[in-house]
């Protein structure tokens, strides 16, 4: 019995010690692996910036970017490191609002589309995260895409500012 | 005793490899992100249409004289596109007529008044100084109509042909 008590206490120091390994060791070089995988996220450009608005734009209603396929406002490239591991890329406005001075033109009022789409897939941007495109296959993928901004004679002057959020949610 | 240590061991380390494939699993559910800005300059827009170009009036008649006035033939329509506050003003540029009567030396000239008026004013003097005729916020193709008057009558109009140019001018507000 009372070699018994003295063994117990060892037993569950080495218990403890092998969950220690499990949690604090294997965590750790699971995230060494992570800081180099699954996916990548990349963008040709940080601010897009439309053509200055004209007459004929508030007559048209819009001005886009771009217009002619194979000209696009971003292109997102997400490079995956694990082929097989499955992909969302969602957009979203950081605000409900473009910034500008006094008047709260909405973000809806700047539209996406991909840029092989055509001239009517152009889908408003929201302050919630939707989704772009998905690969539940996994794998690499280049996103081009374009921007167009709703406007008319009723959008007074100013300089309107909108954030764009890529994220990219493996699944 | 080594039977007892790996019952031991073992649930230890399985817990410990579970522990850290949920952790594993949190990470791999993160997501990355990339911010972009996207821009637009709208500077102060404004856009004038004006309709007929040319604007005529009937041939007077001995009734226009009797009642002392002819009025052209349609309203001129201003149609405004303004994002931005506006002033819509108006003016006569050569007030004359040149007189065409037989006899008379060239350049021989008179001077008729031209009424203007809106739907919302009575008819007032036109004249070479701007004079306001609407005003508003903003505006998508706003049409002003201007009603345009000459006064006539037996002691004043004389034979001729009286042809006045009008300028319209479309301003931001208080310009």
């Amino acid at each position: 019995m009372a070699h018994r008590t003295h063994r117990s206490p060892v037993l569950i120091r080495t218990a403890a010690l092998v969950m220690a390994l499990g949690l604090g060791l294997l965590p750790r070089a699971f995230a060494a692996d992570r800081a180099a995988a699954p996916f990548d996220l990349a963008i040709d450009t940080h601010r897009v910036l439309f053509a200055v608005a004209s007459e004929s734009a508030l007559d048209d209603g819009r001005v886009a970017m771009d217009p002619a396929r194979g000209a696009y406002a971003v292109r997102v490239e997400v490079h995956a490191l694990d082929p097989a591991a499955p992909w969302k890329l969602y957009l979203r406005a950081d605000a409900p609002t473009f910034r500008s001075e006094g008047f709260g033109k909405p973000c809806h009022d700047l539209r996406w589309k991909l840029d092989h789409e055509g001239a009517g897939a152009y889908r408003p941007v929201e302050d919630q995260d939707t989704i772009v495109l998905e690969r539940p296959g996994g794998g690499a993928a280049e996103v081009v895409i374009d921007l167009r901004v709703d406007l008319d004679w009723s959008t007074p002057p100013g300089i309107y500012g909108l954030g764009l959020i890529f994220s990219l949610v493996p699944e | 005793m080594r039977g007892r240590a790996h019952r031991l061991l073992l649930p230890a380390l399985l817990a410990g490899i579970a522990c850290g494939a949920a952790g594993l699993g949190r990470g791999r559910a993160e997501s990355a992100s990339i911010a972009i800005e996207a821009e637009i300059l709208v500077p102060p827009l404004q856009h004038l249409e004006v309709t007929p170009s040319l604007l005529t009036w009937p041939l007077p008649t001995a009734n226009d004289l009797e009642a002392g006035h002819i009025d052209a033939d349609q309203p001129i329509t201003a149609t405004i596109h303004s994002n931005t506050a506006w002033d819509f003003a108006l003016r006569v540029v050569q007030p004359e007529f040149r007189a065409a009567r037989e006899g008379a030396p060239p350049g021989s000239r008179g001077t008729v008044p031209i009424l203007w008026r809106t739907e919302t004013r009575e008819f007032a003097p036109l004249s070479e100084n701007w004079v306001g005729v609407a005003s508003g916020a903003l505006a998508d193709g706003e049409p002003v109509r201007i009603h345009l008057r000459i006064p006539l009558d037996w002691a004043q109009a004389r034979p001729g042909e009286y042809a006045p140019r009008l300028e319209y001018r479309l301003s931001p507000a208080g310009r």
